[in-house]
């Protein structure tokens, strides 16, 4: 069998979201294997917020440590406005982490208005008859 | 009175795409000619009458996709005059089962009367073609037709793969295009469904605006100045209306709303859930009850000899619609004080709600657009592209996720019983992403293949199985239509790998699940793939909008 991990991460509402995965045998004894037999299968929650999508220096919201077969789950994120990225991996007893499967970036919506006000403008003219009876692309 | 503002009326259409060839009579069908009867026909009648006799209105529509195909389908117009032969069949067996009964009599009569002028209106008037008296329409400038995604699938939720957001968006493009004959500027999102980089998804697309749930705007960055009275800019360039709540309570609810009211017609009380389902099974082809169309009831019925009274609804609903006409007014005065300049209220609406749910709905809607039409100047009704051209500078605003469904966001379509959908379509995606190359390539039957696996994959996404799983409604149906394509899609992908195809099965395959055939999936695909790049916000300004300015 090959060696293969998958994780896809969805946004449900402000706080809830939805993280589901999938671990090839192969894939977890390898990982497992490379960090020692006593490595701790877990789903890494990171804020990308502030560092554009990078995941290698995105402050750990926490981890969540996966036991036996589950292979999804509904993660409560306490913050929501903020960018998160979730990655499956395996934690040492060190503290180190080596992760097999990376999530996309996923942004929360706010719960409430914004407190910024500023105003900015912009004009996109739109000509109706350009549109008639033909094909633009 | 001078004009003080507008009122935006969007009406969306949609039903999922049900067709089954393999049987003699499937129920589910009857959604499409349930809705054909008392909406679809209904309205279109509606607005050509409106049009001939010289009143000025201007409604939106969405037509999606699925439903395009449905009304384009040979089969299913053939099955639709059945239908109504059948209904036409009982509802004369119900004016003799009535003999003793002279109202209840009266409103069989009027509903056979429905199903023979419905017939005599598709076969010969319309032509089974109901996209072409649409798109007649739209060229009057009265209506104005938006584009949607393919299979209404729930955008957000792809955007995990977001070439499968591209194909939903440049499939529904291409099939407004065929259908309509020219591009679309306005474009449905399903569920008014949004999340960011959709807006620049669609600019590259070549769509101009688009409509939201209001706490989009609401919570956009930064705080929208004029709220949802005017659109926002995304970043993108994309223009974005957001929805008038106050609008749209009036007309939808039951609770409080117009539809609520007791002389109106009771949708719940059809004959095809009192009567024996043996009895009925003649005329309905059905082995469980569903509805024919015959009620008798109004909302208010106190006791069984209560019957509806056609001419006291009409009168409730032309107060009704003078009501909405009052208030839109005074909300538009106030407005115009408030903000200093013309507010644009926006409608948002299930076009269902006009006919199926509501059984009042279209004639509500008449007396409406007429009364806006004629008897007063302060409220002018708009479309999208009409206000866009008018007034083409707004607030920069980046909108955030929203949908209209439960709580404004995406619970309805990703909960306990509708998740697993999602991995298992996401691991096809993956599968056909390396898969592709060589499939496109092959030509013939690989090609043949590849189209249908993208047809499969297309009628998995649909947002309507994920909402039935949840509401239960018609739980083993939508189980089995998404088992049904995702299993479907996975074997086309085995088969693809192993070069083994087989040619009997994809042919049966490609009759019953036949929509988009006259697209090139496996271009618009390669397309979608072709042009998947990081969408962050205030990207894309395209040649097309170049061009424009």
């Amino acid at each position: 069998m090959k060696p293969r991990a998958r994780l896809y991460f969805l946004v449900k509402d402000p706080h809830w979201t939805f993280v589901w995965w999938e671990l090839s045998a192969p894939s977890r004894d390898g990982a497992a294997g490379s960090e020692g037999r006593r490595g701790q299968l877990v789903l890494r929650v990171q804020d990308v917020t502030d560092t554009g999508s990078a995941v290698d220096d995105a402050p750990i919201a926490f981890d969540v440590p996966i036991t036996g077969s589950t292979g999804h789950c509904y993660l409560y994120l306490p913050v929501s406005g903020r960018t998160y990225c979730v990655r499956l991996g395996f934690r040492s007893l060190a503290g180190d982490f080596h992760a097999v499967a990376g999530s996309n970036p996923l942004s929360l919506p706010p719960e409430g208005p914004s407190d910024r006000r500023d105003e900015s403008w912009s004009t996109v003219p739109l000509r109706r008859d350009r549109w008639k009876k033909k094909a633009i692309c | 009175m001078e004009e003080k503002g507008y009122l935006l009326i969007v009406l969306h259409t949609h039903l999922p795409f049900v067709r089954h060839p393999e049987l003699d009579s499937a129920g589910e069908e009857g959604w499409l000619f349930e809705a054909l009867v008392e909406c679809y026909l209904p309205l279109l009648e509606t607005f050509e009458r409106l049009v001939e006799g010289g009143v000025s209105f201007r409604i939106s529509m969405s037509l999606t996709p699925p439903l395009l195909e449905m009304w384009a389908d040979p089969l299913l117009q053939e099955r639709f005059l059945r239908y109504l032969d059948d209904r036409e069949r009982l509802a004369e067996r119900e004016i003799g089962r009535l003999g003793g009964e002279p109202d209840a009599r009266r409103l069989a009569r009027m509903a056979r009367d429905r199903f023979v002028r419905s017939g005599r209106l598709f076969r010969d008037r319309w032509h089974g073609d109901l996209a072409v008296a649409f798109g007649r329409l739209f060229d009057s400038g009265n209506l104005e037709i938006l584009a949607s995604a393919a299979t209404h699938a729930l955008l957000p939720l792809w955007y995990t793969c977001p070439e499968a957001v591209e194909l939903q968006v440049r499939v529904g493009i291409r099939r407004f295009e065929q259908a309509f004959e020219r591009f679309p500027l306005g474009f449905w999102l399903p569920e008014c469904a949004y999340s960011p980089g959709l807006d620049a998804l669609l600019v590259r697309a070549g769509i101009r605006y688009t409509f939201l749930e209001a706490q989009s705007l609401f919570h956009g960055e930064p705080r929208p100045r004029l709220g949802v009275y005017a659109p926002i800019h995304c970043p993108s360039g994309l223009a974005a209306f957001g929805r008038d709540w106050h609008s749209h309570e009036l007309v939808w609810h039951k609770e409080g709303g117009y539809p609520g009211e007791p002389a109106y017609l009771d949708q719940s009380r059809d004959i095809g859930y009192d009567l024996p389902v043996e009895e009925l099974r003649p005329f309905t082809r059905c082995d469980h009850p569903v509805p024919t169309g015959l009620r008798y009831r109004h909302l208010g019925s106190a006791h069984a000899s209560d019957f509806y009274d056609p001419d006291l609804a009409f009168r409730r609903c032309d107060t009704h619609a003078d009501h909405f006409v009052a208030s839109c007014q005074r909300r538009v005065e106030d407005l115009h004080a408030l903000l200093g300049r013309r507010p644009v209220l926006v409608a948002l609406f299930d076009t269902e709600h006009f006919g199926h749910w509501w059984h009042e709905g279209p004639t509500w809607l008449d007396l409406t657009l007429r009364k806006l039409a004629c008897n007063q100047k302060t409220v002018r009704l708009i479309t999208g592209a009409e206000y866009l051209e008018a007034y083409p500078t707004h607030q920069v605003v980046q909108p955030h996720l929203s949908s209209w469904g439960y709580q404004g966001y995406c619970e309805t379509w990703l909960m306990g019983r509708n998740h697993w959908i999602y991995p298992a379509v996401f691991k096809a995606l993956e599968e056909l992403r390396e898969l592709e190359p060589g499939a496109s390539a092959g030509g013939g039957l690989s090609r043949t293949a590849l189209e249908q696996a993208l047809r499969e994959l297309l009628l998995a996404q649909s947002s309507d199985w994920a909402f039935i799983l949840h509401t239960q409604t018609m739980l083993p149906y939508a189980t089995r239509r998404l088992e049904t394509h995702i299993g479907n899609l996975e074997l086309l992908l085995g088969q693809l790998r192993s070069g083994s195809i087989d040619r009997a099965w994809l042919g049966t395959l490609r009759e019953r699940d036949n929509l988009f055939a006259g697209l090139e999936l496996t271009d618009l695909y390669r397309r979608a793939l072709a042009s998947v790049v990081p969408s962050e916000p205030g990207q894309a300004v395209t040649s097309h909008d170049k061009s424009e300015t």
